[in-house]
């Protein structure tokens, strides 16, 4: 084994998912090798003191309390689908202030837009009269440029 | 769990008993606090008794449990995070000094005071250390070294790849080895 495979191979050794073989290949490597050895030392020896670590103890009477607990969990009124029925309410009044603003706006703007499309029309309609007041001359061949050549 | 499943309180309780240590050790590494992890593991509990209907027992029970425990964890860490609370960092640099504060009383009455006082802004610093890891690689190096569950194991809990699980423990190692440098 080199030193790149044993660098590679430390989680391994140190959760001893090694088979007996590359444990013995690793081991050997790590004796001869003052490099890996360092390193190795390095991250065993963290390892090690990780696990010195003291956490809490479960405090006396945990189990009962825990029990106790989830008795208070188990007897509290269940929330029913309509509860609080407050909340509906209101909630349905805002749909319904809502819903009545949207329906008046609307109503508004489609009252307006109906009066700008009438004046466009309107304007329309003049012009096109205009146009055809304006063209009436030419149907009676009274073109004003053309008086010379009436005759 | 069996019997838990079907409703039995006594085989609750012998479930309990037996995994309140490693649910409370497991929770308290994560946030520090004794008092808080006592609370956090009753909630645990319950929703192992909640969910009981949800476990499969082709699935190994302590799997389950830390899978438990762990989004339990993550929901407190989130949970202060909302509420605007300091820095982990913060909270874990309190904590140390808080053990390391506390145990002055304790060591003054030891054969040794300055070796238990040693050894006791060790254990500070290593919880410390454990606390600022990031929630998967704690997890990973807590249910690794702690509780003794296999790459296999923790995958599962942590829903992720057996290489993603080896590759979090080297991240953590190496994490570790730099905070504690000079004190291993």
């Amino acid at each position: 084994m080199n030193c790149k495979e044993t660098q590679a191979n430390f989680d391994e050794r140190l959760d001893s998912r090694l088979d007996v073989a590359y444990s013995a290949a690793f081991d050997a490597h790590v004796a001869d090798c003052p490099t890996c050895a360092a390193q190795w030392r390095a991250y065993a020896g963290v390892w090690s003191a990780v696990a010195r670590h003291v956490a809490t103890e479960p405090s006396t009477g945990f189990a009962e309390r825990t029990l106790r607990r989830l008795d208070e969990t188990l007897t509290e009124k269940p929330r029913g689908w309509l509860a609080p029925l407050w909340r509906w309410a209101l909630a349905g009044s805002l749909i319904v202030t809502l819903s009545g603003a949207g329906w008046l706006g609307w109503q508004r703007t489609h009252h307006t837009n109906m009066q700008v499309e009438a004046y466009i029309t309107a304007q329309q309609d003049r012009l096109e009269d205009f146009d055809v007041v304006a063209s009436l001359h030419l149907l009676n061949g009274n073109n004003p440029h053309e008086k010379a050549n009436v005759n | 769990m069996l019997r838990v499943r079907r409703g039995d309180r006594a085989a609750f309780r012998e479930l309990v008993e037996r995994h309140q240590r490693g649910v409370i050790q497991t929770i308290h590494r994560a946030i520090g606090d004794a008092w808080e992890a006592e609370d956090l593991a009753q909630r645990v509990f319950v929703q192992v008794w909640r969910s009981a209907g949800r476990y499969e027992p082709t699935a190994k029970f302590t799997t389950w449990l830390f899978t438990i425990v762990h989004n339990t964890i993550l929901n407190e860490h989130r949970r202060r995070a909302r509420r605007g609370a300091e820095s982990l960092d913060a909270l874990a640099q309190s904590d140390e000094e808080t053990e390391t504060l506390g145990a002055q009383f304790a060591d003054a009455q030891s054969p040794d005071p300055a070796r238990a006082a040693s050894e006791r802004e060790l254990q500070a610093r290593i919880g410390a250390a454990i606390r600022r890891l990031p929630d998967n690689q704690r997890t990973a190096v807590v249910l690794c070294r702690f509780e003794g569950l296999s790459y296999e194991e923790i995958a599962k809990v942590l829903h992720c790849s057996v290489p993603a699980v080896k590759s979090l423990l080297h991240r953590a190692r190496e994490a570790l080895k730099e905070e504690l440098q000079g004190w291993c």
